[in-house]
């Protein structure tokens, strides 16, 4: 060892040595499972840089964001329990249901967390919610949309953020709003030009369960028929024959559900071949990935996507815009969906803890069940966080969350593309262009 | 001395193949190897043309000593060979095939094909330069290795065997195309042989080999009537008769 | 035009594109009876190769294919001189590792490097170009892929058949020991068969990036299909690969269009499986 780590050690240890008289009160430990190494280890990272944002606004004081009506940053600790600071215990999963769950009970058994939160890809999120159902441990999640876990019936498991289906609503909410002319800058536009759907699906769990969620229930709710469900395989070498399918089924909208990969091929070949759809949506994945903006540059524009967070919705929300500040004081770039999503989540325990008064678990079940955070302390457009069951045999499933839907715009002056909020359209930061103006 | 083998060493093993044998060639000349089943004989080819390395022995073919070198370097050299069983070049025509040994000692393809097509007009198979070799009869197929071997333009040749598995009519016809290589071309053979009717008459000189030693060496004549020939022979057909 | 033979010329360009990837790896199988598991990366080191060209050098990836080609040529050789070489004296299952020990060294060596992104061509002569044909749009990009391939075929079949090392190559191929001893280096017919294998590659990558995005796992994307139509053509067969190729891309975009794009890899499959049962070597394979 060098050195400079000598110094740093000493450092550190000074410094825990001088913390320890002025902790009056012992920290409460909350088990962070993640993905932390593995292929998913980069998105891993970037939830754990979230957790910590958090954790930093609640442990410490920020008059900045405590002015703009955000409680949790005035505490510095949870007050009721006498300023105790909140410690994340970080285990990694590896991306394995089981070793998510050998985690969770280690994080219980060995290092006394009061509770648990994470895991991110909701196979493995599963067998952790398994664990902390019968080891009566809560499990707050704020970053895993399979709709199954909150129809479970786990009576300790609590999901702030919106699921798949959840998701689909909200293009369903979007197309029924431009009908109805409430996307801003768009007239309202007759059904009868964006009534045919084609949804084109990679034919895996994630594409298939939102495929045909919208093929067989939200279609026909709302009115709107598909034309064509075409699905395919993901990573295939030509997408041309799909294409060619999806062009010939003379649909109005065209609905992606896509990696980024065959989001690339699909962007391009429907350019080459001049398709004019009135509509193209993504189901985020591919369609948020920063390398199928590069790729298909000024011919994204008017292409929509969901995602669950879009930080341009800092210009019309204050509280989202000085939270995106600190991070990007911190990481030098905006906060992301996966960094956003696990900020709810501290900001969800942080009031949990503060309502209970106690680490007792059933005092923190009791206080998550009958939990609400105003909509004002968020960095989403949603009226607030309250568990409840959003539709039929749902339970603890945050009843507000919606997702957004963005939409690149490609700026000639700047020659830049940006996502634009359009949906929630009271949220929205740009006027929405409709129909698809076609490709450049 | 064209080629000069000497006291050649090479084990399987526990098995002696060559105990020291040694085997020169005089420019133009036809030698006869023969001897019983496991005498040596194709190990002895097989050092001289680089297939094998010795464990001891020297081989000095033109004033070079090419003692381990590779296959390839000592064809271009001008050592030439066949094999006890035929190795066909399939999916090269027979044309192709001779055209092969001949960029042994040319880079151009042109060149390669004019010396290919003398080679077959010289062994009669010009007629069959088109065909693969795979589909015709085991005569033409030697017939071809001989081409072949003869394209890379050697100065020595060494027959494994040639005469198995053709008739007395083919046989009698080989000897004939060798004799005639060996006249206008003035190339030295080394025949290795079973067929006594075959190698007798074509050899200048015979090398009699047994149990990995050379048991005997003279004319055709001199060696027929070595008792210690007659020996390795009879022991053969006496193992052969139990 | 008819929507039969539309659908059919589109799977006679991507048709061509999978002969030229299946081109390199049928050469080296062809002279060493070997199958090089890395080739799927050789090409994605290609695309690297003409995508960093365009990207640093001059903003076209066709000037990349020189470049490409190149840099394939010496990668395959030098991975016959430093890895093959040596174990080649070892058994057949070590031949097979290596290659495959390769291919992962080549993967997450790029992956190292260059990151996980995905890369696309920042523009280029025929970039996203459409030719229209009376009614029948194509893809610019894909044509000169496939007029690639269809030169590339031309210039290696020329090659094996007019030239001495081309000679010497088939030779080796057919039999290798008598290759020997006719005077052919076959220890050098390797290293060639390996650059060949290797040069080609490369192009195709560089061909590929004209359409499609580079990352470090896209060798993944094409080695089946890859893998797939050398098979069916026959091992070691360049005519065979070509027409396998064709086949590949015809069969794949009429079933995309007539039954669906999902049955595309199973219905390619059971061709392949029918044309093995009834010929063991594949459609154009020696012995």
């Amino acid at each position: 060892m060098n050195r400079g780590r000598w110094a740093v050690l000493s450092l550190i240890v000074l410094a825990a040595l001088a913390a320890v008289p002025a902790a009056a009160q012992p920290a409460v430990r909350i088990g962070v499972i993640l993905p932390l190494s593995g292929p998913l280890a980069p998105t891993g990272q970037e939830l754990r840089r979230g957790y910590e944002l958090m954790v930093d606004i609640v442990n410490n004081v920020h008059p900045e964001l405590a002015a703009l009506g955000l409680e949790v940053a005035g505490w510095e600790g949870i007050p009721s329990l006498g300023g105790a600071k909140i410690e994340l215990v970080f285990a990694d999963s590896r991306g394995d249901p089981a070793i998510g769950a050998d985690m969770a009970r280690r994080l219980i058994m060995e290092e006394n967390v009061v509770g648990l939160t994470g895991a991110y890809q909701s196979g493995v999120t599963q067998t952790v919610a398994t664990v902390a159902e019968r080891m009566g441990v809560p499990l707050v999640n704020s970053d895993s949309s399979s709709p199954t876990l909150t129809m479970l019936g786990y009576q300790w498991f609590w999901r702030v953020t919106p699921h798949d289906r959840i998701f689909d609503d909200d293009l369903f909410n979007l197309l029924d709003g431009l009908v109805a002319g409430q996307a801003p800058g768009v007239g309202p536009v007759p059904k009868e030009s964006l009534s045919r759907l084609a949804i084109v699906a990679e034919n895996t769990e994630f594409g298939v369960a939102s495929g045909d969620d919208i093929r067989n229930r939200l279609a026909p709710e709302r009115g709107y028929d598909v034309v064509d469900y075409i699905q395919y395989t993901s990573n295939s070498p030509d997408l041309t024959s799909e294409t060619t399918r999806l062009v010939n089924s003379g649909a109005d909208a065209y609905l992606f559900v896509s990696y980024v990969s065959d989001a690339i091929l699909f962007m391009r070949t429907l350019k080459l071949l001049g398709a004019s759809p009135t509509l193209i949506w993504g189901q985020d994945a591919g369609f948020t990935n920063p390398d199928f903006v590069d790729a298909i540059g000024p011919d994204l524009h008017g292409v929509l996507t969901r995602s669950l967070f879009i930080s341009k919705i800092g210009q019309v929300k204050p509280i989202a815009a000085a939270i995106n500040e600190l991070y990007r004081e911190r990481h030098g770039k905006d906060l992301s969906e996966e960094s956003a999503r696990e900020t709810l989540g501290v900001q969800v325990w942080a009031h949990a803890l503060q309502r209970a008064g106690s680490t007792d678990p059933a005092a923190l079940k009791e206080a998550l069940d009958n939990l609400y955070i105003p909509g004002e302390q968020l960095i989403t457009p949603w009226e607030g966080v309250q568990f409840g069951a959003g539709r039929p045999g749902e339970m603890n499933q945050n009843i507000h969350a919606t997702g957004m839907i963005g939409q690149y715009q490609y700026n000639p002056d700047t020659g830049e593309v940006q996502l634009e909020i359009v949906y929630p359209f009271d949220f929205a930061t740009a006027d929405m262009v409709h129909p698809f103006p076609g490709w450049n | 001395m064209l080629l000069e083998a000497k006291r050649i060493v090479k084990r399987f093993g526990g098995l002696v193949a060559n105990d020291g044998v040694d085997l020169s060639v005089d420019e133009g000349e036809i030698i006869g190897l023969i001897g019983p089943n496991g005498a040596g004989k194709t190990t002895l080819f097989n050092c001289i043309t680089g297939f094998l390395r010795p464990e001891a022995g020297t081989i000095v073919f033109d004033g070079t000593d090419i003692t381990g070198w590779p296959p390839h370097r000592v064809t271009r050299r001008g050592i030439a060979r066949t094999f006890q069983l035929v190795r066909n070049m399939d999916g090269l025509t027979i044309e192709e095939n001779v055209m092969i040994g001949a960029l042994a000692r040319t880079n151009h393809p042109d060149e390669a094909r004019r010396v290919a097509r003398s080679v077959l007009e010289l062994v009669g198979l010009d007629r069959a330069a088109h065909r693969y070799p795979g589909e015709m009869p085991l005569a033409v197929q030697k017939q071809m290795e001989l081409a072949r071997a003869l394209a890379t333009r050697p100065r020595l040749v060494m027959l494994d065997e040639v005469a198995s598995g053709l008739s007395p009519e083919e046989m009698e016809e080989f000897a004939e195309l060798v004799r005639r290589i060996h006249q206008e071309r003035r190339v030295a053979f080394v025949v290795i042989e079973h067929v006594m009717e075959f190698v007798l008459p074509l050899s200048h000189r015979v090398l009699v080999l047994s149990g990995g030693k050379p048991i005997a060496e003279g004319t055709p004549e001199e060696v027929t009537r070595n008792p210690a020939v007659i020996e390795a022979y009879l022991g053969e057909s006496h193992a052969a008769s139990r | 035009m008819s929507v039969f033979l539309e659908v059919s010329i589109q799977g006679v360009l991507m048709g061509l594109t999978y002969a030229l990837l299946a081109l390199g790896l049928t050469v080296i199988f062809g002279v060493m009876d070997m199958v090089n598991f890395a080739h799927g990366e050789f090409l994605m080191i290609g695309m690297y190769a003409a995508y960093l060209t365009a990207a640093h050098v001059f903003p076209d990836p066709l000037v990349g294919v020189p470049v490409a080609g190149l840099i394939g040529l010496v990668l395959g050789a030098l991975s016959y001189r430093l890895l093959v070489r040596r174990l080649l004296q070892g058994p057949t299952i070590a031949q097979i590792f290596g290659t495959f020990g390769l291919m992962l060294f080549l993967r997450y060596g790029a992956l190292a490097v260059f990151g996980p992104n995905l890369r696309s061509a920042p523009g280029g002569l025929v970039v996203g170009q459409r030719l229209v044909l009376g009614g029948l749009v194509l893809d610019g990009a894909k044509v000169t892929a496939a007029a690639g391939s269809a030169l590339l075929f031309a210039l290696i079949y020329w090659f094996l058949q007019r030239t001495r090392v081309g000679l010497g190559l088939r030779a080796t191929a057919a039999h290798r020991e008598a290759a020997r001893y006719m005077g052919v280096d076959t220890d050098a017919m390797n290293s060639i068969g390996w650059a060949i294998g290797g040069a080609t590659a490369g192009m195709a990558g560089a061909l590929l990036v004209n359409f499609y995005y580079v990352s470090p796992t896209v060798g993944m994307v094409f080695a089946m299909i890859t893998f797939t139509t050398v098979a069916l053509g026959g091992f070691g067969s360049v005519p065979g690969a070509f027409v396998a190729g064709i086949i590949v891309g015809v069969v794949e975009a009429v079933t995309a269009q007539y039954f669906s794009p999902q049955l595309k890899l199973a219905v390619i499959y059971l061709v392949f499986f029918l044309v093995v049962l009834l010929r063991p070597h594949g459609l154009l394979g020696a012995r």
